[in-house]
């Protein structure tokens, strides 16, 4: 045991983050809240001073929050860069498929449909390579302060893939970094090997082959257009380390756009580039040196007092007065959010999760757990101030999840500035007329009678940890194994006291039938792949698996609890539907 | 066919027949000899994968460390030993942190039994010196040194200069709270917090030298949660990834295995 002058000696003192920290005094007291409890949100505080108030805060907590003073909304919210193919065209890869440490997935060679070996995948378009490498970078999310962060092709949000639907990708990914990744493509629908199994590792100094295949599955013989993915999102899957590669920047979007959002776009109902823009939004908080505040030893849930939105700690962003379709998405790893105007006007939801709805809806709120996705449409041309910012409204006070229940929760109004509009010029004619109302995605249900089985998920927290079913996540176990081709109900329960729990399901998206037994609200009445469950929530799902076999792994999307094990293992088989097998293949 | 499972499913049959295997990123099916020479080449490829992993050591971390925070409390030994505990337990090691009161009957017992065979298996690949085990009591006011040596002598817990060393430490009670909460073995429920029949059956443990630190339920299975162990304080890319790279047909016929038993 090295026993010479002690490290802490000789660099003297440091105190973490977890220490009080004094505070300017040109910051002003801390906010204080008024509570209401009717989920919605409505108090009487004095617009007048609203938006005095959110123009000059910055988010300090006092006593364990980031000391690092600033001012919001003076940086400009970046678009992440688009990812480039090295090349186009099969077999005209720039190198072999599958030459690499970790290789790629069995059915890259295949690409017959698990359940009927007479049908392939659906494509259409010519394959695309890629390649891509997880590296260190140092970056400026607070202004003038410089942050280590780490990022895909070493930017945080990575670069954002956009795929048409039926356009096979590979993505040679490779680890520059000291952490054992996994890539996960979250609402893709792919072969196991390439879904992001927290043991499927990408190590440090090796690459993996990932296989998008930007298909869809098949309904009855036909392909399930329903099913076609919008936004999806990629970030790091690896055991134990999740947590910490999200909060240092491990995420990007892939957009798929398949032919028939394409036709949306082309006839002018859906906003096209450059008014379709991808929205990160992820919670941190900072050490006085500028680097990420992390604890390792806290699995309660992280969270931050900095809204990071692209990239950058509450931006501004510059608009015209047209409609603009934004892809919110909530990177947290446990924050919850609830979205809202700060005029109060309420947003035309046009997906959840990764799928388009079947019809636009007027949304008042969006309420998004980690990993929940909502697209909407604003239209600025109805603005009449030049300014509008969008806040968070949701109360949370530690990694549990917010005040309230899932159904009734405390928010405040006005909320937490996350992103200042700046809307310029005078209407734009000739806009698209996407609204409340429009059609868009067809959406298939599935029904009660084909359902081959009932399983029951119960998550609660018991001596320190978090367990499903009283276990905890078992990399060799196949927990569920459906039959493949197969659609299937859960039951997910949450017991676990005051804790909220967002479960998500890889493979395929799931259609929520209940929550605490009424039917969902209408924003998730269709498909989600993200299950929100408050304290005490029992929800029911269908699910189909369909395309490939697994392992898949389902799970608690707050990535404290993820890495606590809190995860399950499911494997669609040929002869299913059983429980707790070995897997039916692994892929180190 | 419709079929409900209940929440604890119940055993499952498996004939031979239908064994199935992982390996060489392909599903193959088991069917004799087949089976054996399939299982010969990812061994092969097993060992060429593990051959590929560095054995150079990963430098120290110099710069900030989780364990900056740990405050440096004094603590007594079972054997009486005055200690520091981050200057003489934490810094530059690895360690293994439980807490844990004689008087559990709950999870304690089964912790125990989990971390000797830890004590052995990771004493095995880390050696004796720089690993260390530590149990912390939850009850200060009870567990004097002499307490502590009777718990060990019943757990069947001892002193053995071929093992890494197991530390069982008491102290000021106000200082292991802290400490406690320190290091993140708590819980946000006051009242569950205060009811030491319900406290963490969790190890926290990392190698401080790289800065690594995570914490696990005991419940676990085992296998996983010493390689999960093994890769969090490893000291280099192949101590660290052996387990990782290597296609599992032994694992899954360990829990093929065992299955059969039940």
């Amino acid at each position: 045991m090295k026993k010479s002058i002690s490290r802490r000696q000789a660099i003297g003192s440091i105190s973490a983050a977890a220490a009080a920290t004094t505070i300017s005094a040109s910051l002003g007291a801390r906010r204080s809240r008024t509570r209401s409890r009717t989920g919605r949100g409505e108090t009487s505080l004095d617009s007048g001073t609203r938006s005095q108030r959110l123009q000059a805060e910055t988010v300090v907590d006092a006593r364990t929050g980031t000391p690092i003073p600033f001012e919001k909304f003076t940086q400009e919210m970046p678009i992440p860069p688009v990812k480039q193919p090295l090349a186009v065209g099969k077999p005209n890869a720039p190198w072999v498929v599958g030459d690499c440490f970790h290789g790629v997935a069995p059915e890259y060679f295949t690409r017959t449909v698990a359940e009927d070996p007479t049908l392939k995948y659906p494509e259409k378009y010519p394959e695309k390579y890629y390649e891509m490498r997880i590296r260190d970078v140092v970056g400026e999310v607070i202004p003038g302060v410089q942050t280590p962060c780490c990022g895909y092709d070493g930017i945080v949000p990575g670069p954002t893939f956009k795929s048409k639907g039926l356009e096979p990708i590979i993505v040679r990914t490779w680890n520059d970094t000291h952490y054992e990744c996994s890539m996960h493509l979250h609402g893709g629908h792919n072969p196991s090997h390439g879904d992001g199994y927290p043991n499927f590792y990408i190590l440090p100094g090796q690459a993996r082959d990932y296989y998008y295949t930007n298909t869809i599955p098949y309904h009855h013989g036909v392909p399930d257009v329903g099913e076609a993915p919008s936004t999806m999102w990629y970030h790091d899957h690896g055991m134990d380390v999740t947590a910490h590669t999200c909060v240092l920047g491990m995420a990007g979007f892939h957009i798929q756009i398949d032919d028939f959002e394409q036709g949306l776009i082309d006839r002018n109902i859906l906003p096209s580039d450059p008014y379709d823009i991808p929205i990160m939004i992820g919670d941190k908080r900072f050490n006085s040196d500028g680097t990420i505040w992390f604890d390792p030893l806290d699995h309660n849930g992280y969270l931050g007092d900095v809204y990071c939105v692209n990239g950058k700690a509450h931006p501004y962003f510059r608009v015209q007065r047209r409609k603009y379709r934004f892809r919110f998405l909530n990177a947290s790893n446990a924050r919850h959010i609830e979205l809202r105007l700060s005029d109060g006007r309420p947003f035309v939801g046009i997906a959840n999760d990764s799928w388009l709805l079947p019809h636009a809806i007027e949304r008042d709120s969006i309420l998004m757990s980690p990993a929940k996705r909502a697209d909407v449409v604003i239209d600025f041309s109805k603005v009449d101030a030049n300014e509008l910012y969008l806040e968070n409204i949701l109360l949370q006070g530690d990694g549990r999840g917010p005040d309230g229940k899932l159904l009734n929760r405390d928010t405040q109004i006005p909320g937490v500035g996350l992103v200042k509009f700046i809307i310029e010029g005078d209407p734009v004619p000739g806009d698209c007329s996407v609204d409340v109302g429009t059609e868009l995605r067809e959406h298939i249900p599935i029904l009660e009678s084909e359902i081959e089985a009932t399983r029951v998920f119960e998550f609660h927290r018991r001596k320190g940890a978090w367990q499903i079913n009283q276990e905890f996540y078992d990399e060799f176990k196949s927990n569920a194994c459906p039959r493949v081709g197969s659609a299937e109900r859960w039951i997910l329960r949450n017991t676990a006291g005051g804790w909220w729990h967002p479960i998500h399901i890889h493979l395929e998206s799931h259609q929520i039938q209940k929550i605490d037994g009424q039917a969902p609200p209408e924003e998730w009445a269709y498909k989600s792949d993200v299950c929100m469950l408050g304290p005490n929530t029992e929800a029911e799902i269908f699910m189909k698996f369909r395309t490939f076999t697994g392992p898949f792994v389902f799970h608690c999307h707050n990535l404290e609890h993820e890495d606590m094990r809190m995860m399950f293992v499911f494997d669609p088989i040929k002869d299913g539907p059983k429980s707790n097998q070995p897997l039916s293949a692994y892929y180190p | 066919m419709k079929m409900n499972f209940a929440k604890k499913a119940g055993c499952c049959v498996l004939s031979l027949s239908t064994l199935w295997m992982a390996g060489c990123g392909q599903q193959l099916a088991d069917q004799g000899q087949e089976s054996s020479a399939a299982l010969t080449e990812l061994e092969q490829k097993n060992k060429v994968r593990v051959a590929s992993l560095s054995t150079d050591e990963y430098e120290s971390v110099m710069d900030a460390r989780v364990s900056d925070r740990f405050p440096d409390i004094e603590l007594i030994d079972h054997r009486g030993r005055d200690l520091q505990f981050y200057s003489d337990l934490i810094e530059d090691r690895s360690v293994v942190l439980v807490y844990f009161y004689t008087r559990c009957v709950g999870s304690c017992p089964i912790t125990t039994q989990v971390v000797k065979k830890l004590r052995k298996d990771l004493g095995e690949v880390f050696g004796k010196d720089d690993l260390v085990f530590v149990s912390l009591t939850l009850e200060p006011e009870v567990d004097s040194p002499e307490e502590l040596q009777t718990y060990m002598k019943i757990q069947g817990v001892e002193d053995d200069s071929t093992l890494p060393d197991w530390v069982y430490a008491t102290g000021n009670f106000e200082e292991l709270d802290a400490l406690r909460k320190n290091l993140g073995i708590f819980d946000l429920d006051p009242i569950i917090d205060a009811d030491k029949t319900e406290h963490a059956a969790i190890l926290t443990f990392g190698n401080d030298r790289l800065d690594r630190w995570a914490a696990l339920p005991v419940g676990m299975d085992y296998e996983q949660l010493k390689s999960a162990m093994i890769r969090i304080m490893g000291n280099n890319p192949r101590q660290r990834y052996s387990s990782a790279v290597q296609y599992r047909e032994e694992a899954m016929k360990r829990f093929q295995d065992s299955v059969a038993k039940n």
